[in-house]
């Protein structure tokens, strides 16, 4: 049961990952990011680091997120 | 051409890195080499040589206490590089919503964010001091400080968020990170051992206990306020210079 | 390729850092090269971490009383838990640099800049 949600949790991540990377428009690239730290946490999780799980999912997850929110908002919203 | 090119450079790449893994022991092993040499002896000795429960707060500190110590180092050296870059701007602007709005967000938004903030401080307080016995930490409880103050930014503009926490106050707390590693390790020089060893001078050897965790906390509130009021200095940096249409609220 | 279903984690923390390489090298606009850069960096975290797991083990915390179980290897988390502060560090800076590139351009594209300079 552990090593299915291990597989999901993976393939979640490449997905996520490909979505920001791939996406043209940048807030939803940074949207993904924030996704992408919160799957990356349940990873933490599963590979028993609690204090790992707690800090990515705030520092990536909400604060390099909003960091990223502030530079789009001064700077431009698409990629071309 | 350019495309075809990184295209065939990044499979290759990939393609050499999945075959390293290949050959890596299989993960969880419990006769893998990392397992081995200094892995068993922190998970044995740390409680008591550490004196803290948790044992990566225990490497954090004390084990490693060094590269702690030039980790709140290089937060501060980031710090530095934005104000250099962006400017430090102790006056204050009116009040910014991050979508450019011009009208505030409505009462029922406004209640439900200061109650959302109240609890996100109480538990990055709780986070920061139980950061020694169970899974936090400075950082972690410093980091959800500076995001219940950048969500209260968001819903309540900037104006108003930026005269609870203003210059002079963050320029206190930015420098308490380096100075409580400072302090504590000068006072573990002056009690006859090394720097960073966390023993107070001249008390007896029950009492170095109660010493040794008070000065952990210490360093764990140094850390935190210290990562709090960077990540909320960087974010108003960023955020300060859209200037000249904005609507001016009084707090 | 049998060898790789153990080490499944390691296999795709791989991946996500080619994705995130990928990236920074392909994409001509600054934000979205520090979004594959940070995606580089949790790869290379996630790496790591996994390397210092133990089949069946616990979080590294003893709780006082009970005899502590087997314990998954603490010393890649403590460094990691740095790197994660560092990670914030660099992106604040490159970000505040990004800024100061749309002032002076007025774009945040690297080859619109190159080209509206002639």
């Amino acid at each position: 049961m552990l090593q299915s949600l291990n597989i999901v949790l993976l393939i979640l991540l490449v997905v996520t990952a490909l979505t920001a990377c791939l996406h043209r428009n940048l807030l939803v690239a940074v949207i993904m990011l924030s996704a992408f730290s919160l799957i990356m946490g349940a990873m933490w999780v599963m590979l028993r680091a609690p204090d790992l799980a707690l800090a990515e999912v705030v520092a990536i997850g909400v604060i390099t997120t909003t960091f990223f929110i502030a530079s789009i908002f001064r700077t431009q919203r698409r990629e071309e | 051409m350019k495309r075809v090119l990184a295209i065939l450079f990044v499979s290759a790449l990939a393609a050499l890195l999945l075959y390293a893994a290949a050959l890596l022991p299989p993960m969880g092993d419990a006769d893998n080499p990392t397992n081995q040499h200094i892995a068993p002896r922190y998970l044995e000795r740390g409680p008591e040589e550490a004196g803290t429960h948790n044992i990566v707060a225990g490497v954090l500190l004390n084990y490693r206490g060094y590269d702690t110590m030039a980790e709140v180092a290089v937060l501060s050296a980031a710090l530095a590089g934005v104000f250099a870059v962006l400017g430090k701007g102790r006056t204050r602007i009116g009040s910014t919503f991050i979508d450019g709005a011009r009208v505030e967000f409505s009462i029922v938004s406004r209640i439900a964010v200061i109650l959302l903030v109240s609890f996100i401080m109480l538990l990055s307080i709780q986070v920061i001091l139980q950061g020694t016995n169970l899974p936090g930490g400075g950082f972690q409880g410093g980091a959800a400080i500076g995001a219940g103050v950048m969500i209260s930014t968001l819903a309540l503009g900037f104006g108003r968020t930026q005269h609870r926490v203003p210059y002079s106050l963050r320029a206190i707390l930015e420098s308490t990170g380096i100075l409580a590693f400072f302090v504590v390790g000068t006072i573990g020089v002056v009690s006859g051992a090394n720097f960073l060893t966390y023993t107070l001078p001249g008390i007896n050897e029950q009492a170095q206990a109660i010493a040794r965790t008070t000065m952990l906390i210490v360093v764990e509130i140094g850390i935190g306020v210290m990562v709090g009021a960077v990540a909320t200095s960087v974010f108003f940096a960023l955020l300060r210079e859209k200037e000249a249409h904005d609507v001016d609220r009084a707090a | 390729m049998i060898a790789l279903l153990d080490n499944l984690n390691y296999a795709v923390a791989m991946i996500l850092f080619c994705i995130g390489f990928y990236t920074v090298i392909m994409r001509s606009n600054l934000i979205k090269k520090i979004v594959g850069l940070t995606i580089m960096q949790v790869a290379v975290f996630f790496f790591l971490v996994s390397i210092g797991y133990l089949a069946d083990g616990e979080a590294p915390t003893v709780i006082p009383g009970a005899p502590p179980p087997p314990m998954v290897n603490p010393l890649p988390q403590a460094m990691i838990l740095t790197a994660i502060v560092i990670s914030v560090s660099t992106t604040a800076l490159f970000l505040s640099l990004a800024l100061k590139f749309y002032e002076h351009h007025g774009t945040v594209d690297m080859d619109k800049a190159k080209e509206d300079k002639r």
